[in-house]
Protein backbone atom coordinates (compact mmCIF):
# COMPACT_ATOMS: atom_id res chain seq x y z
CA UNK A 1 0.00 0.00 0.00
CA UNK A 2 1.65 3.03 -1.26
CA UNK A 3 1.57 6.41 1.63
CA UNK A 4 -0.55 7.87 -0.37
CA UNK A 5 -3.65 5.80 -0.44
CA UNK A 6 -2.97 5.11 3.80
CA UNK A 7 -2.90 8.71 4.11
CA UNK A 8 -6.47 8.98 2.42
CA UNK A 9 -7.65 5.81 4.32
CA UNK A 10 -6.24 7.75 7.68
CA UNK A 11 -8.25 11.21 7.07
CA UNK A 12 -11.57 9.47 5.60
CA UNK A 13 -11.31 7.08 8.85
CA UNK A 14 -11.11 10.30 10.89
CA UNK A 15 -13.28 12.46 9.10
CA UNK A 16 -16.10 9.79 9.45
CA UNK A 17 -15.20 8.42 13.33
CA UNK A 18 -14.57 12.59 14.37
CA UNK A 19 -16.45 15.14 14.63
CA UNK A 20 -15.34 18.25 16.47
CA UNK A 21 -13.91 21.42 17.40
CA UNK A 22 -12.23 22.67 20.45
CA UNK A 23 -11.31 26.27 19.66
CA UNK A 24 -13.52 28.08 23.02
CA UNK A 25 -12.09 26.63 26.37
CA UNK A 26 -14.98 25.81 28.45
CA UNK A 27 -18.99 25.05 27.72
CA UNK A 28 -21.51 27.93 28.38
CA UNK A 29 -24.90 27.69 30.81
CA UNK A 30 -27.98 26.48 28.66
CA UNK A 31 -29.43 29.26 26.48
CA UNK A 32 -26.51 31.48 26.66
CA UNK A 33 -24.40 33.16 24.08
CA UNK A 34 -21.80 35.48 23.24
CA UNK A 35 -20.93 37.37 20.34
CA UNK A 36 -17.54 38.73 19.36
CA UNK A 37 -16.76 41.51 17.20
CA UNK A 38 -12.92 41.95 15.85
CA UNK A 39 -11.28 43.95 13.58
CA UNK A 40 -7.71 43.09 11.72
CA UNK A 41 -5.93 46.46 10.28
CA UNK A 42 -2.83 45.13 8.65
CA UNK A 43 0.18 47.18 6.98
CA UNK A 44 2.76 45.50 5.05
CA UNK A 45 5.93 47.54 4.17
CA UNK A 46 8.51 46.44 2.00
CA UNK A 47 10.85 46.98 -1.14
CA UNK A 48 13.07 43.49 -1.28
CA UNK A 49 10.48 41.65 -2.66
CA UNK A 50 12.82 39.65 -5.80
CA UNK A 51 9.10 38.12 -7.21
CA UNK A 52 8.03 41.23 -8.02
CA UNK A 53 7.25 41.73 -11.74
CA UNK A 54 8.78 45.19 -12.22
CA UNK A 55 11.61 44.62 -10.19
CA UNK A 56 10.69 47.13 -7.87
CA UNK A 57 10.59 45.04 -5.05
CA UNK A 58 7.36 46.28 -3.57
CA UNK A 59 5.16 44.24 -1.75
CA UNK A 60 3.37 46.74 0.53
CA UNK A 61 0.01 45.65 1.68
CA UNK A 62 -2.95 47.32 3.76
CA UNK A 63 -5.97 44.77 4.91
CA UNK A 64 -8.80 45.61 6.50
CA UNK A 65 -10.30 42.30 7.88
CA UNK A 66 -13.55 43.57 10.36
CA UNK A 67 -15.15 39.73 11.67
CA UNK A 68 -18.19 38.82 14.07
CA UNK A 69 -17.85 35.01 16.24
CA UNK A 70 -20.86 34.10 17.34
CA UNK A 71 -21.40 31.02 19.91
CA UNK A 72 -24.51 29.52 21.49
CA UNK A 73 -24.99 27.26 23.88
CA UNK A 74 -28.09 24.81 22.70
CA UNK A 75 -28.13 21.97 25.06
CA UNK A 76 -25.87 21.81 28.51
CA UNK A 77 -23.31 19.90 26.44
CA UNK A 78 -23.84 20.91 22.47
CA UNK A 79 -22.27 24.54 21.42
CA UNK A 80 -22.85 25.58 17.69
CA UNK A 81 -20.57 28.28 16.98
CA UNK A 82 -20.20 30.58 13.41
CA UNK A 83 -17.83 33.61 12.28
CA UNK A 84 -17.74 35.58 9.30
CA UNK A 85 -14.73 37.50 8.05
CA UNK A 86 -14.58 40.09 5.05
CA UNK A 87 -11.07 41.31 4.16
CA UNK A 88 -10.89 44.34 1.94
CA UNK A 89 -7.51 45.28 0.97
CA UNK A 90 -4.90 47.32 -1.27
CA UNK A 91 -2.30 45.63 -2.56
CA UNK A 92 0.57 47.09 -5.04
CA UNK A 93 2.18 44.60 -6.18
CA UNK A 94 0.26 40.92 -6.00
CA UNK A 95 -1.58 41.31 -9.03
CA UNK A 96 0.75 43.89 -11.19
CA UNK A 97 0.89 42.26 -14.43
CA UNK A 98 -1.36 44.19 -16.19
CA UNK A 99 -3.32 47.82 -16.06
CA UNK A 100 -6.50 46.30 -14.71
CA UNK A 101 -5.08 44.74 -11.93
CA UNK A 102 -2.31 46.04 -10.66
CA UNK A 103 -0.06 49.61 -9.94
CA UNK A 104 1.71 49.20 -12.98
CA UNK A 105 -1.55 50.30 -14.37
CA UNK A 106 -4.30 52.17 -12.47
CA UNK A 107 -3.42 49.58 -8.97
CA UNK A 108 -6.80 47.20 -8.17
CA UNK A 109 -8.29 49.01 -5.10
CA UNK A 110 -10.99 47.54 -2.48
CA UNK A 111 -10.30 43.99 -3.25
CA UNK A 112 -12.49 41.62 -1.17
CA UNK A 113 -12.54 38.09 0.59
CA UNK A 114 -15.35 36.58 2.40
CA UNK A 115 -15.08 33.85 4.64
CA UNK A 116 -17.84 32.15 6.88
CA UNK A 117 -17.55 28.98 8.56
CA UNK A 118 -19.89 27.18 10.99
CA UNK A 119 -19.33 24.59 13.80
CA UNK A 120 -20.51 22.61 16.75
CA UNK A 121 -18.58 21.02 19.65
CA UNK A 122 -19.56 18.59 22.09
CA UNK A 123 -19.09 17.59 25.69
CA UNK A 124 -19.58 14.34 26.70
CA UNK A 125 -17.81 13.09 30.08
CA UNK A 126 -13.77 13.20 29.68
CA UNK A 127 -14.73 13.73 26.18
CA UNK A 128 -14.85 16.63 24.27
CA UNK A 129 -15.34 16.47 19.97
CA UNK A 130 -16.62 18.70 17.09
CA UNK A 131 -16.30 19.94 13.41
CA UNK A 132 -16.48 22.99 11.41
CA UNK A 133 -16.73 23.47 8.26
CA UNK A 134 -15.12 26.94 6.22
CA UNK A 135 -15.30 28.60 2.92
CA UNK A 136 -12.98 31.49 1.59
CA UNK A 137 -13.35 33.24 -1.40
CA UNK A 138 -11.35 35.98 -3.24
CA UNK A 139 -10.21 36.39 -6.75
CA UNK A 140 -7.47 34.75 -7.26
CA UNK A 141 -8.28 31.88 -4.28
CA UNK A 142 -10.99 29.81 -2.88
CA UNK A 143 -10.77 27.18 -0.64
CA UNK A 144 -13.20 25.19 1.37
CA UNK A 145 -12.28 22.84 4.37
CA UNK A 146 -13.09 20.76 6.68
CA UNK A 147 -11.82 20.07 10.23
CA UNK A 148 -12.46 17.69 13.10
CA UNK A 149 -11.50 17.89 16.65
CA UNK A 150 -11.32 15.51 19.27
CA UNK A 151 -9.73 15.08 22.59
CA UNK A 152 -9.63 13.18 26.01
CA UNK A 153 -9.13 13.77 29.55
CA UNK A 154 -7.15 11.11 31.87
CA UNK A 155 -6.37 10.99 35.22
CA UNK A 156 -8.25 13.25 36.85
CA UNK A 157 -8.08 15.65 33.77
CA UNK A 158 -4.54 15.89 34.38
CA UNK A 159 -3.35 14.53 31.18
CA UNK A 160 -5.20 15.42 28.14
CA UNK A 161 -4.61 14.18 24.59
CA UNK A 162 -6.23 15.63 21.37
CA UNK A 163 -6.21 14.38 17.87
CA UNK A 164 -6.87 17.42 15.11
CA UNK A 165 -7.85 16.38 11.54
CA UNK A 166 -8.24 19.55 8.95
CA UNK A 167 -8.68 19.21 5.14
CA UNK A 168 -8.75 21.86 2.35
CA UNK A 169 -10.34 21.85 -1.05
CA UNK A 170 -8.77 25.52 -2.68
CA UNK A 171 -8.22 26.39 -5.96
CA UNK A 172 -6.05 28.96 -7.22
CA UNK A 173 -5.68 31.28 -10.28
CA UNK A 174 -2.02 31.34 -11.71
CA UNK A 175 -0.17 33.70 -14.29
CA UNK A 176 1.14 32.29 -17.81
CA UNK A 177 3.30 33.91 -20.75
CA UNK A 178 3.51 37.14 -19.00
CA UNK A 179 6.48 38.05 -21.32
CA UNK A 180 5.49 40.66 -22.09
CA UNK A 181 2.89 41.49 -18.72
CA UNK A 182 0.44 42.96 -21.29
CA UNK A 183 -0.02 39.69 -22.83
CA UNK A 184 -0.25 37.79 -19.85
CA UNK A 185 -3.49 35.25 -19.08
CA UNK A 186 -4.62 33.64 -16.00
CA UNK A 187 -6.08 30.18 -15.64
CA UNK A 188 -8.29 30.26 -12.81
CA UNK A 189 -9.84 26.99 -10.67
CA UNK A 190 -6.37 25.39 -10.53
CA UNK A 191 -6.74 23.19 -7.61
CA UNK A 192 -4.77 22.70 -4.26
CA UNK A 193 -5.54 20.63 -1.44
CA UNK A 194 -4.06 20.66 1.61
CA UNK A 195 -4.79 18.12 4.71
CA UNK A 196 -2.86 17.92 7.67
CA UNK A 197 -3.20 15.84 10.96
CA UNK A 198 -2.07 17.91 14.56
CA UNK A 199 -1.46 15.25 17.95
CA UNK A 200 -1.44 17.44 20.51
CA UNK A 201 -1.15 16.10 24.99
CA UNK A 202 -1.10 18.83 27.93
CA UNK A 203 0.28 17.80 31.35
CA UNK A 204 -0.47 19.46 34.53
CA UNK A 205 2.89 19.41 36.11
CA UNK A 206 2.19 21.47 39.52
CA UNK A 207 0.22 23.65 40.70
CA UNK A 208 1.54 26.92 39.09
CA UNK A 209 2.78 24.92 35.79
CA UNK A 210 1.06 23.03 32.92
CA UNK A 211 3.09 21.96 29.28
CA UNK A 212 1.57 21.19 26.07
CA UNK A 213 3.27 19.24 23.17
CA UNK A 214 2.04 19.01 19.74
CA UNK A 215 3.31 17.67 16.44
CA UNK A 216 1.40 18.80 13.17
CA UNK A 217 1.46 16.94 9.58
CA UNK A 218 0.38 18.62 6.93
CA UNK A 219 0.82 17.29 2.97
CA UNK A 220 -0.29 20.28 0.04
CA UNK A 221 -0.82 18.66 -3.71
CA UNK A 222 -1.51 20.45 -6.73
CA UNK A 223 -0.20 24.34 -7.53
CA UNK A 224 1.48 25.27 -5.00
CA UNK A 225 2.88 28.50 -6.84
CA UNK A 226 1.56 32.01 -5.63
CA UNK A 227 -0.64 33.99 -8.48
CA UNK A 228 2.35 36.78 -8.90
CA UNK A 229 4.96 35.25 -7.98
CA UNK A 230 7.98 35.59 -11.07
CA UNK A 231 11.60 34.92 -11.19
CA UNK A 232 14.13 36.57 -12.51
CA UNK A 233 16.16 34.01 -15.29
CA UNK A 234 19.11 35.97 -17.02
CA UNK A 235 17.07 39.57 -17.12
CA UNK A 236 13.88 38.01 -18.21
CA UNK A 237 10.59 37.79 -15.87
CA UNK A 238 9.03 34.14 -15.80
CA UNK A 239 6.49 32.78 -13.61
CA UNK A 240 7.78 30.76 -10.22
CA UNK A 241 7.75 26.85 -10.56
CA UNK A 242 7.28 24.83 -7.80
CA UNK A 243 6.84 21.11 -7.40
CA UNK A 244 3.18 19.68 -6.57
CA UNK A 245 3.66 18.21 -3.68
CA UNK A 246 4.87 19.14 -0.20
CA UNK A 247 4.82 17.98 2.96
CA UNK A 248 5.62 19.88 6.18
CA UNK A 249 6.37 19.05 9.50
CA UNK A 250 6.41 20.96 12.74
CA UNK A 251 6.93 19.91 16.97
CA UNK A 252 6.10 22.48 19.57
CA UNK A 253 5.76 22.60 22.82
CA UNK A 254 4.34 25.31 25.40
CA UNK A 255 5.23 25.71 28.99
CA UNK A 256 3.02 28.26 31.21
CA UNK A 257 4.16 29.09 34.99
CA UNK A 258 2.43 31.21 37.28
CA UNK A 259 4.55 33.53 39.36
CA UNK A 260 1.66 34.57 41.64
CA UNK A 261 -2.25 34.54 41.17
CA UNK A 262 -2.03 37.67 38.78
CA UNK A 263 1.03 37.41 36.81
CA UNK A 264 2.21 34.06 34.78
CA UNK A 265 4.85 33.40 32.02
CA UNK A 266 4.37 31.50 28.66
CA UNK A 267 6.85 30.23 27.05
CA UNK A 268 6.40 28.41 23.38
CA UNK A 269 8.88 26.62 20.68
CA UNK A 270 8.34 25.34 17.45
CA UNK A 271 10.37 23.11 15.48
CA UNK A 272 10.27 23.39 11.53
CA UNK A 273 10.74 21.39 8.47
CA UNK A 274 9.55 20.59 5.23
CA UNK A 275 10.48 18.21 1.90
CA UNK A 276 10.95 21.55 -0.02
CA UNK A 277 14.70 22.02 2.48
CA UNK A 278 12.67 24.54 4.49
CA UNK A 279 13.85 24.56 8.43
CA UNK A 280 12.52 27.11 10.75
CA UNK A 281 12.98 27.69 14.76
CA UNK A 282 10.42 29.84 16.43
CA UNK A 283 10.30 30.79 20.21
CA UNK A 284 7.82 33.17 22.05
CA UNK A 285 7.84 34.42 25.28
CA UNK A 286 4.93 36.53 26.80
CA UNK A 287 3.99 37.79 29.95
CA UNK A 288 0.25 37.69 31.22
CA UNK A 289 -0.84 39.62 33.77
CA UNK A 290 -4.08 40.05 35.95
CA UNK A 291 -5.56 43.83 36.67
CA UNK A 292 -8.12 45.28 38.64
CA UNK A 293 -8.60 41.91 40.74
CA UNK A 294 -8.53 39.94 37.22
CA UNK A 295 -11.48 41.92 35.54
CA UNK A 296 -8.70 42.84 33.01
CA UNK A 297 -5.73 41.43 31.43
CA UNK A 298 -2.48 42.44 30.38
CA UNK A 299 -0.20 40.28 27.33
CA UNK A 300 3.48 41.35 26.67
CA UNK A 301 5.47 39.10 24.27
CA UNK A 302 8.15 39.03 21.86
CA UNK A 303 8.50 36.36 19.42
CA UNK A 304 12.00 35.36 17.33
CA UNK A 305 11.47 33.10 13.95
CA UNK A 306 14.38 32.53 11.81
CA UNK A 307 13.82 30.27 8.70
CA UNK A 308 15.97 28.99 5.74
CA UNK A 309 15.40 29.42 2.54
CA UNK A 310 13.59 26.37 0.19
CA UNK A 311 15.92 24.42 -2.13
CA UNK A 312 14.66 25.85 -5.08
CA UNK A 313 14.78 29.80 -3.86
CA UNK A 314 17.54 32.10 -5.73
CA UNK A 315 17.15 35.68 -5.78
CA UNK A 316 17.63 35.84 -9.79
CA UNK A 317 18.42 32.72 -12.04
CA UNK A 318 21.31 32.36 -14.16
CA UNK A 319 19.50 29.86 -16.85
CA UNK A 320 15.84 28.37 -16.27
CA UNK A 321 15.39 25.71 -13.56
CA UNK A 322 12.98 23.09 -13.22
CA UNK A 323 11.91 24.52 -10.05
CA UNK A 324 12.58 27.91 -9.33
CA UNK A 325 11.14 30.58 -6.92
CA UNK A 326 12.01 33.95 -5.69
CA UNK A 327 9.57 35.21 -3.47
CA UNK A 328 10.63 36.42 -0.06
CA UNK A 329 8.58 34.39 2.04
CA UNK A 330 10.21 31.33 1.52
CA UNK A 331 13.73 33.11 1.67
CA UNK A 332 16.15 32.74 4.41
CA UNK A 333 15.43 35.29 6.86
CA UNK A 334 14.66 36.08 10.56
CA UNK A 335 12.27 38.61 12.41
CA UNK A 336 11.66 39.69 15.31
CA UNK A 337 7.97 40.70 17.08
CA UNK A 338 6.82 42.42 19.89
CA UNK A 339 3.16 42.85 20.84
CA UNK A 340 1.07 44.07 23.69
CA UNK A 341 -2.35 43.68 24.44
CA UNK A 342 -4.89 44.92 26.66
CA UNK A 343 -8.37 43.52 27.63
CA UNK A 344 -10.43 45.42 29.62
CA UNK A 345 -14.11 44.44 31.37
CA UNK A 346 -16.31 46.47 30.78
CA UNK A 347 -19.26 44.60 32.50
CA UNK A 348 -23.05 45.13 31.83
CA UNK A 349 -23.19 46.84 28.47
CA UNK A 350 -26.87 48.30 26.88
CA UNK A 351 -26.68 48.60 23.72
CA UNK A 352 -29.63 49.31 20.98
CA UNK A 353 -32.08 48.89 24.37
CA UNK A 354 -30.91 44.79 25.02
CA UNK A 355 -28.96 44.43 28.22
CA UNK A 356 -25.75 42.32 27.57
CA UNK A 357 -23.44 40.72 30.24
CA UNK A 358 -20.15 40.53 30.79
CA UNK A 359 -18.82 42.95 28.04
CA UNK A 360 -14.94 42.86 27.27
CA UNK A 361 -13.11 45.51 25.27
CA UNK A 362 -9.47 44.56 23.96
CA UNK A 363 -7.10 45.93 21.87
CA UNK A 364 -3.58 44.56 20.55
CA UNK A 365 -0.88 45.81 18.53
CA UNK A 366 1.82 43.26 17.14
CA UNK A 367 4.95 44.95 15.03
CA UNK A 368 7.30 42.62 12.88
CA UNK A 369 10.89 43.42 11.02
CA UNK A 370 13.08 40.86 9.07
CA UNK A 371 16.16 41.40 8.82
CA UNK A 372 15.98 41.76 4.98
CA UNK A 373 14.10 45.05 5.75
CA UNK A 374 10.39 43.90 5.22
CA UNK A 375 8.41 44.98 7.87
CA UNK A 376 4.36 44.59 9.02
CA UNK A 377 2.21 46.09 11.92
CA UNK A 378 -1.40 44.84 12.60
CA UNK A 379 -4.29 46.61 14.98
CA UNK A 380 -6.40 43.93 16.44
CA UNK A 381 -9.35 45.71 18.19
CA UNK A 382 -12.57 43.42 19.39
CA UNK A 383 -15.76 44.01 21.46
CA UNK A 384 -17.20 41.02 23.45
CA UNK A 385 -20.36 40.01 24.92
CA UNK A 386 -22.96 37.68 26.35
CA UNK A 387 -26.76 37.87 26.57
CA UNK B 1 9.79 7.88 12.28
CA UNK B 2 11.75 9.84 14.19
CA UNK B 3 8.84 11.97 14.70
CA UNK B 4 6.99 9.32 16.37
CA UNK B 5 9.39 8.68 18.33
CA UNK B 6 9.58 12.20 19.37
CA UNK B 7 5.62 11.75 19.93
CA UNK B 8 5.76 9.00 21.86
CA UNK B 9 8.93 9.66 24.21
CA UNK B 10 6.88 12.97 24.88
CA UNK B 11 3.49 11.30 25.62
CA UNK B 12 4.97 8.70 27.58
CA UNK B 13 7.02 11.38 29.82
CA UNK B 14 3.75 13.17 30.19
CA UNK B 15 1.69 11.22 31.35
CA UNK B 16 3.85 9.47 33.89
CA UNK B 17 3.81 12.82 36.08
CA UNK B 18 2.06 13.03 39.25
CA UNK B 19 -1.19 14.36 39.57
CA UNK B 20 -2.63 17.31 40.66
CA UNK B 21 -5.86 16.92 43.08
CA UNK B 22 -8.51 19.30 41.85
CA UNK B 23 -8.57 21.37 44.77
CA UNK B 24 -4.94 22.70 44.27
CA UNK B 25 -6.09 24.14 40.63
CA UNK B 26 -7.59 27.36 41.50
CA UNK B 27 -4.11 29.45 39.60
CA UNK B 28 -4.42 27.00 36.86
CA UNK B 29 -8.08 27.81 36.17
CA UNK B 30 -6.75 31.76 35.40
CA UNK B 31 -7.17 33.14 32.18
CA UNK B 32 -3.03 33.73 32.53
CA UNK B 33 -2.46 30.19 32.63
CA UNK B 34 -4.61 29.48 29.72
CA UNK B 35 -2.55 27.86 26.93
CA UNK B 36 -4.28 30.66 24.13
CA UNK B 37 -5.88 33.25 26.11
CA UNK B 38 -7.50 34.94 23.02
CA UNK B 39 -8.49 32.01 20.38
CA UNK B 40 -10.49 34.27 17.71
CA UNK B 41 -7.22 36.96 17.44
CA UNK B 42 -5.08 34.00 17.20
CA UNK B 43 -6.69 32.99 14.59
CA UNK B 44 -5.91 35.83 12.08
CA UNK B 45 -2.17 35.93 13.70
CA UNK B 46 -1.89 32.40 12.97
CA UNK B 47 -3.26 32.73 8.94
CA UNK B 48 -0.56 36.07 8.78
CA UNK B 49 1.82 33.65 9.87
CA UNK B 50 1.23 30.43 7.55
CA UNK B 51 1.32 33.05 4.75
CA UNK B 52 4.30 35.23 6.00
CA UNK B 53 6.88 32.45 7.25
CA UNK B 54 5.77 29.43 4.91
CA UNK B 55 5.84 27.52 8.64
CA UNK B 56 3.14 25.86 10.12
CA UNK B 57 2.19 23.96 12.78
CA UNK B 58 1.59 24.73 16.48
CA UNK B 59 -1.31 26.93 15.39
CA UNK B 60 -4.53 26.05 13.61
CA UNK B 61 -3.82 27.76 10.05
CA UNK B 62 -2.03 25.45 7.52
CA UNK B 63 -4.34 26.54 4.21
CA UNK B 64 -7.27 28.64 3.29
CA UNK B 65 -7.09 32.18 1.90
CA UNK B 66 -5.87 35.12 3.55
CA UNK B 67 -6.15 39.00 2.21
CA UNK B 68 -2.50 39.41 2.84
CA UNK B 69 -0.77 36.98 0.47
Amino acid sequence: MDVIKLQRILLSTFLVVLSIQSAFAEMMEKGKTKVKTLLNVYTQKSSTGKQVLDNSGNEDVTVIEPEIFVKHQITADTEINASFTIDTWTAESDTILDGKTGASGEGKKGQARVAPTIGVRREVGKSKYGMNLGFSSEYDYTSKNVSANYEHSFADDNFTLGLGVQYYADTVSLFSDITPPANAKITKDLTRDIYAINIGASQILTRKDIVEVSATLANSKGRLESTAGTVDVGGTREVEVLPGKRSRNAISGKWVHAFSDEMAFNLSYRNYFDDWGAKAHTIRGAYLIALREEQDFLEIALRYHSQGAVDYYKDRFGSAERFMTSDSDMSKFSSIEPSIMYSRSLGGLNMFGVNFQDAEWANSVTYSKRNTGLHYTYLQTSLAFFF
Amino acid sequence: MKMLLIIGGCLMMLSSCANVPQIDRGILAKRIMQFDPHPEETIFQDEVRAFREGAIGGGKAVGGGCGCN
